[in-house]
């Protein structure tokens, strides 16, 4: 698969600080990726570097096939929201909107697109600075959204932001992610709330990419648990029968069905018993939901 | 850095300056209204012989005034840069170089602006054979868009390396208003101590951060001071070209 991000053995250097340190990766068009590690990681250090704001201290960054440092055309087709944006204050929502739209080659329609897709049609005429915390991640979201972008760079979206905030925009990265069919990279200390939206991970620690790739290809390598999907309309049924087996490490009722927790390295085991509850009829189907990012994270972290 | 199309680079420049000028000129406009009618005012007065010692200080007055408005947007830009303001900017495809290119250019037109609406118009108003009359009519205006030029290149030098507000608004003011008055009082001192002092040293001294004023002490130096002035904004210009191109991370 084509990568929209390759990264080659990138470092890049502070004053006395090694941010991140020959870092490997590349991310499959198509795919939305976490790009996970704890606070000081280098995280957004590789996310400015894939959006060319910081120049690599060696190393090649692609994106777009283009070096963004070198090449602002990079840039064009890239949405990012910074982890701690500061916007003009006394500006208007619209004004800015309109402002980026043009920098990005969009006009007025552009950004009125943007606008609506995030929910800030009401506010245009307010000033930026009278906006709440939820309403700027809002604006945020919309500023990276004018352009329709073919990739998403996403720093830490639900960093401050109360719970219920964090829950809408991380709803809106998906249903924005399946409208435009975007490449989308999010950043994240927070593992669980990853959970249901990315399909692909990049795992960071302490300046190094210890190992990235399809999340369920990961669960494989690194056996950690992956859950299934399995729809049913007897599922206390499917469950006692599902449970007996020393692989099935849990089961739970869910909206139309169950979840089933299995050892990733008897993950073929357990779907060769799920297609024989199918042919008996006894379940409609089923689907690896994920696997569990956590426990990934632990397993990748600890080597 | 790959060449962008000419056409690419203006485009991104002359959006984000009239950005810039849409978010500045209307602090702008009520003073330049007030200092254009205070011209006008102390060109009327003129008439009278004490008059034409007002409007010299008017006038230099009102030059101070441009050069505070160089510094502040030079701060402005520093601030953009130090908040990370800059990012929302820098993160669509307008490169580094247009970004301070266009910082430039919105101070620049300001100054013209000012410059217009303030001295020039008044002065077409009131009294056009005055314009015509001034001997080295063309060195003057030479003179003091080379002033304007060398403030605003030099700030924004400034205001990119160091990327801070407080900082970048004082080195203005030390080159506005404490150097001259440095030379002057080393002047002072040196002469009562060591009796003699070469005036043209403290000149010289004084010319580093008024090249318009030490051409209208000396109108001898006028076009050393001109050729001063437009060297140094060249070299400094060259320095911001490769530091943006190079080294401006946000
Ligand atoms: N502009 C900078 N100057 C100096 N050190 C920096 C700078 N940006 C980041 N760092 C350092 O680089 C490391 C990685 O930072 P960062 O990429 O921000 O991590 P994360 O986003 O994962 O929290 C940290 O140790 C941080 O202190
Ligand atoms: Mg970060």
């Amino acid at each position: 698969m084509e990568s929209v991000i390759y990264f080659e053995e990138v470092s890049k250097v502070f004053k006395n600080t090694v941010a991140l340190r020959e870092a490997s990766f590349e991310v499959p068009r198509g795919s939305i990726a976490g790009l996970l590690g704890p606070n000081g990681s280098g995280k957004t250090t590789s996310i400015k570097l894939a959006l060319g704001t910081l120049r690599p201290s060696s190393g090649l960054v692609l994106v777009r096939g283009m070096e963004p440092w070198r090449d602002p055309d990079a840039r064009q087709g890239v949405g990012f929201l910074p982890e701690s944006p500061v916007y003009p204050r006394t500006v208007r929502v619209s004004q800015l909107l309109e402002h980026i739209a043009k920098l990005k080659g969009e006009d007025w329609n552009g950004a009125k697109r943007a606008a609506s897709l995030v929910g800030l049609d009401k506010l245009l005429d307010k000033p930026v600075g009278s906006l709440s915390r939820g309403y700027l991640q809002r604006l945020g979201l919309a500023l990276a959204l004018v352009g329709e972008p073919e990739l998403l760079l996403l720093d830490e979206p639900t960093a401050n932001l109360d719970p219920n905030a964090r829950v809408e925009i991380l709803r809106l990265i998906s249903t924005i992610r399946d409208m435009l069919d975007a490449t989308v990279v999010v950043s994240s200390h927070i593992l669980p709330e990853l959970q249901e939206i990315v399909d692909y991970l990049v795992i960071i620690s302490s300046g190094e990419v210890l190992d990235y790739g399809p999340v369920e290809d990961l669960a494989k390598r690194y056996e950690a648990r992956m859950v299934y999907h399995v729809s049913t309309r007897n599922p206390r049924i499917v469950a006692r029968s599902l449970i007996t087996y020393h692989y099935v490490e849990g089961v739970m009722l869910d909206t139309g069905g169950l979840k089933v927790y299995v050892k990733s390295t008897h993950h073929r085991a357990l779907e060769e018993v799920l297609e024989g509850l199918a042919k008996d009829r006894m379940i409609d189907g089923y689907s690896v939901a994920t696997g569990l990012l956590g426990e990934i994270y632990e397993a990748v972290v600890s080597g | 850095m790959r060449r962008l199309s000419p056409g690419s680079h203006l485009r991104g420049v002359s959006i984000q300056a009239a950005y810039i000028l849409g978010r500045y000129t209307r602090h702008y406009t009520t003073l330049v209204v007030l200092a254009g009618i205070i011209y006008s005012v102390a060109l009327l007065v003129a008439v009278v012989p004490a008059g034409l010692d007002i409007l010299m200080g008017v006038s230099a007055l009102i030059m101070l005034g441009y050069l505070a408005s160089v510094i502040q947007i030079a701060s402005s830009m520093a601030s953009e840069l130090e908040s990370g303001e800059a990012l929302l900017y820098l993160s669509t495809p307008l490169s580094r170089l247009s970004y301070v290119s266009s910082w430039l250019l919105a101070s620049l037109s300001i100054s013209a602006g000012t410059f217009m609406l303030t001295l020039v118009i008044p002065l077409i108003a009131i009294d056009p054979g005055a314009l015509l009359a001034q001997k080295d009519l063309l060195k003057f205006i030479l003179a003091v868009i080379g002033e304007v030029v060398y403030y605003t290149v030099i700030l924004t030098a400034v205001g990119i390396i160091v990327k801070k507000r407080n900082l970048t608004s004082a080195v203005g003011f030390f080159m506005l208003l404490l150097g001259p008055m440095i030379s002057v009082i080393v002047f002072v001192i040196l002469e009562a101590v060591a009796g003699n002092v070469d005036g043209d040293l403290v000149a010289s001294v004084l010319g580093i951060f008024h090249p318009l004023v030490l051409s209208q002490f000396d109108p001898d130096k006028m076009i050393g001071s001109i050729m001063y002035s437009y060297t140094v904004s060249l070299i400094v210009a060259g320095i911001i070209i490769q530091y943006a191109r190079r080294s401006l991370e946000v």
